[in-house]
C-alpha cells in the first residue's frame, strides 16, 4: 500500500504546514482589531476593500464568513452519533416547533436564510446544507426536497445586506400563518405515529428528524432509512384538495350550485 | 471572546433581534391537532403576481388566509412556485388596506359614501363623456377588463381605454400580428422541457420568472444537456448558470439577430424547402418617423397599419440587406463576440438542436420593439427552429392577465374584445351585435394610448380631464413622471380617480379612491402568457368596504342609465349590462346594488358574453364552469367530444392545432398576407434614439429584482419579502465607482435630461453592469427611477423605452 501511505504522508505535511503557519501567525502582537470604516457591511460590497497594515493581519478572519470560528479544531463538528439515545422531552419539542415557525411565515412555507448570503452565488448553498454540516455551534440542516437549481427562488434571506442601510417602505401585516398541525396520531400505546404534516417539499425526513435535526423533533431511532415503511403520511393533510369541497355560494349556475337567494 | 468575536456575537444577536421584531408577524399561530386535521380548506388560484401563472393552492381558516402551498397539478409551475408565490396570500393583509372610499377636499381624503362616490364618478363623466379615460391593468381579471371595456366603448361610445400593459407587452402583440397576423405564442411552456439550446434576448429569468427558468435549469440536474446563452446588458443571477455570457451595447439586439440571420443566409438557409412554403420575405413599407420626440408622425405609423405588415421583397433584397451583419461587424456594432453569433446561428442551423429563444421587457421596452419581436421570430423560421416541442420563440409576460385581459379581451385602445381591431369596420359591427348596440355606436377611431392619455391629461385644455384608473400604479410605473403624472399636480379641473388596495403614489394624487377588493377576495380568472385561462373563486371576504371592480364599473354604468345617459342604454332602450345580468324568467339581478352582487357569479355571466368574441380569431374558451374545475387551460380550448374540452400546446401546427388542416403541416391561418403564410422580416439595426454622451455620459437600463413584484405596492408589505430587499439601489460598475470615488452604500444622483434621483449605491451587488452603465429596480416607490426614464415609444406599439436612456451620475 504505497500509494496510500504516500497521500497520508502529504496530508500529515500539510497539517504540519498549516499548524506551523497559524503557530508563527498565532505569535503576532495583538494589535486593535480592524474596524471597518462604513459599516459592517459594507467592506465585502465594496469594489475596493479597505488595506489592512500587515501588523493586523493577525490570522482575524475578515469578509463575509469572519463571523465562523476557523480553527480546524473547531470548524467542523458532529452532531449526535446515529446510535445516541434521544430523550423525549415535550418542553425541547415545543421549542423545537416555535423555532421553525419562527424561522416560516406559516407552517409549510419555505424557511428564511437565517444568515446572510451573496448576492448571486447561490448555488453554493449545497455545500453545507446539501448533507447538511455542523459549524461551530451552527447547524447548516440538509435540505428536505430533492435538489434544485435555484435556491433563492423559493428562500429570500432575512435581512439582506443592501449597502445605505433600510429605508424602504415598512408596512405592518397582520396575517397569522397556519401552525403546525401538531403530534401524529397512534392506533394505539406504542404504535408508530402518522405523519403530522404534508410530505410536500418535506421527503428527506432526516431533515429534520435525522442526527442534525432539533432536539425535540429527532427521531429515537435515525439509523432507520424507510421512514413511511413505519409512518404513514395523514390522509387529511396530504390530500387536501380544491376540488373536494362543494363549491361555494358565489360559484353560479353551472359551475356549482345555483344560489337560491 | 476576542474583539471579532463579540461583533460577530453582537451582529449575530442583532439580526436575531431583528428577527424577533419581524417574525411575529411572520409566526404561526398555536400549534394544532393533527388527528383533527388542521380545519384549513384549500382552493385554486393562479399566483396574483408574474405572467408565469403559477397555480398556487390557498389555504383558508376562520376567513383568513393561513397558508399556501404549490399546485402540484399545475402544468406550469409542477408543484413549485418562487418566494412571492409562497407569500402571496400575505399581500391582503398589509395594516394600510384601503377600506372606505374618499374624497380630497382641501387636499386632504375624507371618507365618503360609496354611493356618494358612484354619484361624483356618475356626475363628472356624464358631464364630458369624450374627456373621460379609463386607464386599466394586465392585474385586471378577465371579467374586470371586459366590463370596463364594454362600458368605455360600448357605453360611452369612444376608445379611450387602454390597460398599462401597454407599458409591458405592446411590442409583443405587435410582433406577433406583424409575423403571423395574430397575436400571442405559438409555442407554450412545455417548449423548455424539450429545448436543447436556450437563449435569453435581453432577460433575467431567473429573478423575473424564476419558477420557468428552473423548470429548464433543473432538467441539467437530471442528465439533461441543455446550453444555456445568456445574452444581457449586465451581469445577473441568470448569467451565474449561463454556459456563454455576452453583454451586448443597448438597442444592438436588433443587430444581434441580423447577424444570426445573416449567418444562416450564408448556410443556405433560404433554400430549404420551409422557407417557399410556409413564410414570406418582408420588410418595412417606408421609414420610420426618424425622432421619436415628434410624436405627430410618430403616431401616424399605427394609422398605416400597411406599415405594420410591411411590404414583400425579394430573396435578393432580403440577401443585400443582410450582407453588412457579418460576425465581425455585428461584434464591433453590439459588442457580442463574432464567435458567439456564430455559435449560436451553428446551433440554430443543426436540425438535431431544438433552440428556444425567450425574452421579455428587454426586445418590448423599445423604441424598435415591433421590428425585434419580428426579428426573433424570423430568425426561427429561417433557421426552421420553429414548430417543433422545443424549438420556440417565446415572449415571456410581466403581469398575471396582460395575454388574457390586456391583449384578448382587447382593452388596449384600438382593440375590441377577442383582440380585434376597431379600425376593421366588420369587427365594430360584430360588437355592436353581440352587444346588442345600436350600429355606429363603437368609434371608429383609435383612443389615446397609455402615454398619449397621460400627456392629454397633464396638459392644461389637454383632450382628457378625468382619469379612473383600475388595479395599477401609474404615479410609480409610467415613465417620466414629471411630464406623465406629477404635472397633474398644477393642473387645473382634472380629476383623477383611483380604485386600488394600498395608499399609492398614485391615490397621492388622487381625487377620488376607491376601495377595492383584492385576489381571492373576489372571484377572478387570468390568462398568463402561454395562452392559458385560470379561475379562481372568492375564498375571503375584502375588508371594510372594500368592493370589487367589476362591481365599480357596473355601478357606475347603472347609476349612468339611471340618470338617462344614452349611452348606457342598448338598441332597445335596456341597460348595457341588462343582458348580463338577466335571469332565465326575464328579470333581472340587481348586481349593482351590492347587497346582491353574489347573487350570482357575475363573473360567470361576464364571460360568458366575452366567450363569443373568443371564437372570431381562433382564441376559442371552454365554458366558465370548465374552468372551475381545471387546472388552467392553455386556448383554443375545444370540444374534441361532448363534454370533452382539449386545449392546444401548439398553435399553427398540423396534429397539435385543431384548427390546422390536415396535409399543411404548417398553416399561418390568420395570415396577413391571406394565403396561410407567415413572415421573416427584415429590419435594420438603428441606434436609440438617446445615447450617451459627453453631456450625459452612461446608459441607465432599469428593472426588476426577484423579491418585488413591479412597484411594490403588494410585495412592499410583505415582512419577509420587504426584508430581503428592502429598498432600491444603483448598480455600478467598480471602475466607474472609482472613478466617482463612490463605495457601495455611497448615495449616487443618477440624472437625465428629464429628472434626477439620489439612491444608495450597490458595487458587485446582485446584478453588476459593464462599464459605463448602471441599472436600478423601480419596485420602490420611495425611489422612483421613472423620473429619469424616457417615454420615446415604439411607432407602432406605442410601449415607451423604460430599457435604456442616457445619464450622468455624481457622488451625493
Amino acid at each position: 500500500m504505497v500509494v496510500p501511505s504516500k497521500i497520508l504522508v502529504i496530508g500529515a505535511l500539510g497539517v504540519v504546514a498549516v499548524a506551523l503557519v497559524g503557530m508563527v501567525v498565532g505569535f503576532g502582537h495583538p494589535a486593535p482589531g480592524w474596524q471597518p470604516t462604513t459599516g459592517a457591511s459594507s467592506d465585502r460590497l465594496s469594489a475596493a476593500l479597505p488595506a489592512v497594515h500587515y501588523r493586523d493581519m493577525d490570522g482575524k478572519a475578515r469578509g463575509p464568513n469572519r463571523a465562523y470560528t476557523s480553527t480546524l479544531a473547531t470548524l467542523v463538528g458532529h452532531g449526535p452519533a446515529l446510535m445516541d439515545a434521544v430523550p423525549f422531552d415535550p418542553t425541547l419539542r415545543a421549542e423545537a416547533v416555535a423555532r421553525r415557525a419562527a424561522r416560516r411565515a406559516y407552517n409549510g412555507a419555505p424557511p428564511i436564510i437565517p444568515h446572510p448570503v451573496d448576492a448571486n452565488d447561490v448555488t453554493s448553498c449545497y455545500q453545507c446544507h446539501g448533507e447538511g454540516k455542523v459549524i461551530g455551534p451552527l447547524i447548516a440542516p440538509k435540505i428536505s426536497h430533492q435538489r434544485y437549481t435555484n435556491c433563492t427562488q423559493c428562500h429570500a434571506p432575512v435581512v439582506t445586506e443592501t449597502p445605505g442601510g433600510s429605508q424602504g417602505l415598512v408596512v405592518e401585516n397582520s396575517f397569522v400563518g397556519a401552525a403546525s398541525a401538531g403530534r401524529g396520531s397512534r392506533a394505539y400505546v406504542g404504535a408508530p405515529p402518522t405523519i403530522p404534516h404534508t410530505t410536500s417539499m418535506r421527503e428527506n425526513c432526516t431533515s429534520c428528524h435525522g442526527t442534525l435535526g432539533l432536539t425535540g423533533l429527532r427521531s429515537s431511532h435515525p439509523w432507520r432509512v424507510n421512514c413511511t415503511q413505519c409512518h404513514a403520511p395523514s390522509a387529511v393533510l396530504e390530500q387536501a384538495r380544491f376540488d373536494d369541497p362543494s363549491p361555494p355560494p358565489w360559484a353560479g349556475e353551472t359551475a356549482g350550485q345555483t344560489t337560491g337567494k | 471572546m476576542n474583539d471579532l468575536d463579540r461583533r460577530a456575537f453582537l451582529k449575530t444577536s442583532a439580526m436575531a433581534a431583528a428577527a424577533a421584531m419581524i417574525l411575529p408577524h411572520l409566526g404561526s399561530a398555536a400549534e394544532g391537532d393533527a388527528q383533527a386535521g388542521d380545519g384549513i380548506r384549500w382552493d385554486k388560484a393562479p399566483c396574483r403576481f408574474c405572467g408565469t401563472g403559477c397555480g398556487v393552492l390557498l389555504g383558508a381558516k376562520d376567513g383568513k388566509i393561513v397558508a399556501m402551498q404549490a399546485d402540484k397539478e399545475a402544468s406550469v409551475n409542477k408543484g413549485l412556485c418562487c418566494v412571492k408565490g409562497y407569500h402571496v396570500g400575505l399581500i391582503l393583509y398589509g395594516q394600510d388596506r384601503l377600506t372606505v372610499p374618499q374624497k380630497r377636499v382641501d387636499g386632504k381624503l375624507v371618507p365618503i359614501s360609496w354611493e356618494e362616490a358612484i354619484a361624483i364618478i356618475r356626475d363628472r363623466i356624464s358631464a364630458a363623456p369624450a374627456k373621460f379615460a379609463m386607464y386599466g391593468s394586465g392585474q385586471w381579471t378577465i371579467p374586470e377588463g371586459y366590463a370596463a371595456n364594454k362600458f368605455v366603448k360600448g357605453g360611452l361610445g369612444h376608445n379611450h381605454i387602454d390597460p398599462n400593459a401597454r407599458l409591458c407587452m405592446a411590442s409583443a402583440a405587435a410582433g406577433f400580428n406583424a409575423t403571423y397576423g395574430v397575436d400571442e405564442p405559438a409555442g407554450c411552456y412545455d417548449d423548455l422541457d424539450h429545448c436543447t439550446v436556450l437563449i435569453d434576448w435581453g432577460n433575467n429569468p431567473a429573478e423575473m420568472h424564476p419558477v420557468l427558468f428552473s423548470r429548464v435549469m433543473d432538467r441539467r440536474l437530471k442528465g439533461d444537456k441543455v446550453l444555456y446563452i445568456d445574452l444581457t446588458t449586465r451581469r445577473t443571477r441568470s448569467s451565474e448558470q449561463a454556459d456563454h455570457v455576452a453583454f451586448f451595447k443597448p438597442n444592438t439586439d436588433l443587430a444581434v439577430a441580423n447577424g444570426i440571420a445573416h449567418l444562416l443566409v450564408k448556410a443556405g438557409f433560404l433554400d430549404k424547402p420551409w422557407v417557399d412554403k410556409f413564410f414570406r420575405l418582408r420588410q418595412r413599407v417606408a421609414e420610420y418617423a426618424p425622432d421619436p420626440t415628434k410624436r405627430d408622425v410618430y403616431d401616424a405609423e399605427a394609422i398605416h397599419p400597411k406599415n405594420l405588415i410591411g411590404k414583400d421583397i425579394t430573396r435578393e433584397e432580403y440577401v443585400k440587406n443582410l450582407e453588412f451583419y457579418t460576425p465581425e461587424k455585428v461584434e464591433e456594432i453590439s459588442g457580442v463576440p463574432a464567435s458567439l453569433i456564430r455559435l449560436m446561428a451553428e446551433k440554430m442551423a443543426d436540425p438535431n438542436e431544438r433552440v428556444l429563444s425567450w425574452w421579455c421587457m428587454g426586445p418590448n421596452q423599445h423604441t424598435r420593439g415591433t421590428a425585434m419581436n419580428s426579428l426573433l421570430h424570423s430568425i426561427h423560421h429561417l433557421s426552421g427552429q420553429w414548430g417543433k416541442p422545443g424549438a420556440s420563440a417565446f415572449s415571456l409576460t410581466g403581469q398575471p392577465s396582460a395575454c388574457g385581459t390586456a391583449r384578448e379581451v382587447g382593452t388596449f385602445s384600438h382593440l375590441l374584445p377577442g383582440h380585434l381591431p376597431v379600425l376593421n369596420p366588420h369587427y365594430r359591427e360584430v360588437t355592436e351585435e353581440l352587444w346588442h348596440l345600436p350600429k355606429g355606436r363603437i368609434s371608429d377611431k383609435i383612443g389615446f394610448h397609455t402615454v398619449k392619455m397621460w400627456e392629454e391629461f397633464c396638459t392644461d385644455g389637454g383632450a382628457i380631464d378625468t382619469i379612473w384608473v383600475q388595479v395599477t400604479n401609474p404615479g410609480q410605473t409610467l415613465p417620466h413622471q414629471n411630464k406623465l403624472f406629477l404635472a397633474k399636480k398644477e393642473r387645473k379641473g382634472k380629476f383623477l380617480i383611483v380604485s386600488d388596495v394600498y395608499p399609492t403614489a398614485t391615490t397621492a394624487l388622487a381625487d377620488l379612491v376607491l376601495p377595492s377588493a383584492m385576489y381571492v377576495e373576489k372571484n377572478g380568472m387570468y390568462g398568463n402568457a402561454e395562452r392559458k385561462q385560470q379561475q379562481w373563486f372568492k375564498m375571503v371576504e375584502p375588508p371594510g368596504q372594500a368592493r370589487p371592480d367589476a362591481w365599480q364599473v357596473l355601478a357606475v354604468s347603472k347609476a349612468m342609465f339611471d340618470a338617462g345617459f344614452p349611452g348606457m342604454k342598448d338598441k332597445d332602450g335596456e341597460w348595457i349590462f341588462a343582458k348580463t345580468l338577466k335571469k332565465a324568467d326575464g328579470s333581472l339581478i340587481p348586481a349593482w346594488d351590492f347587497a346582491h352582487y353574489y347573487d350570482v357569479n357575475v363573473d360567470e355571466r361576464l364571460f360568458e358574453e366575452y366567450r363569443p368574441f373568443t371564437k372570431i380569431k381562433h382564441k376559442d374558451l371552454a365554458p366558465y364552469a370548465v374552468y372551475a374545475k381545471a387546472h388552467g387551460l392553455r386556448w383554443p380550448v375545444v370540444e374534441k367530444t361532448p363534454g370533452n374540452w382539449e386545449e392546444t400546446l401548439w398553435r399553427f401546427v398540423e396534429g397539435k392545432d385543431p384548427y390546422v388542416k390536415p396535409g399543411t403541416g404548417l398553416q399561418f391561418y390568420h395570415s396577413n398576407t391571406k394565403d396561410d403564410k407567415a413572415f421573416i422580416w427584415w429590419h435594420p439595426y438603428e441606434a436609440a434614439p438617446e445615447e450617451p454622451d459627453a453631456e450625459y455620459p452612461f446608459w441607465l437600463c432599469t428593472g426588476r429584482v426577484l423579491e418585488h413584484w413591479h412597484s411594490g405596492t403588494m410585495t412592499m408589505r410583505v415582512p419577509p419579502l420587504q426584508r430581503s430587499m428592502p429598498h432600491a439601489y444603483i448598480e455600478i460598475h467598480p471602475d466607474d465607482a472609482i472613478a466617482l470615488h463612490v463605495r457601495s452604500g455611497d448615495k449616487v444622483t443618477v440624472e437625465s435630461r428629464r429628472g434626477s434621483l439620489t439612491l444608495p449605491a450597490w458595487i458587485k451587488g446582485r446584478g453588476q453592469p459593464p462599464k459605463g452603465s448602471c441599472f436600478v429596480p423601480f419596485f420602490d416607490e420611495r425611489l422612483q427611477i421613472n423620473l429619469v426614464t424616457k417615454d420615446y415609444h415604439d411607432p407602432f406599439s406605442k410601449q415607451p423605452d423604460f430599457k435604456k436612456c442616457a445619464v450622468r451620475l455624481r457622488k451625493a
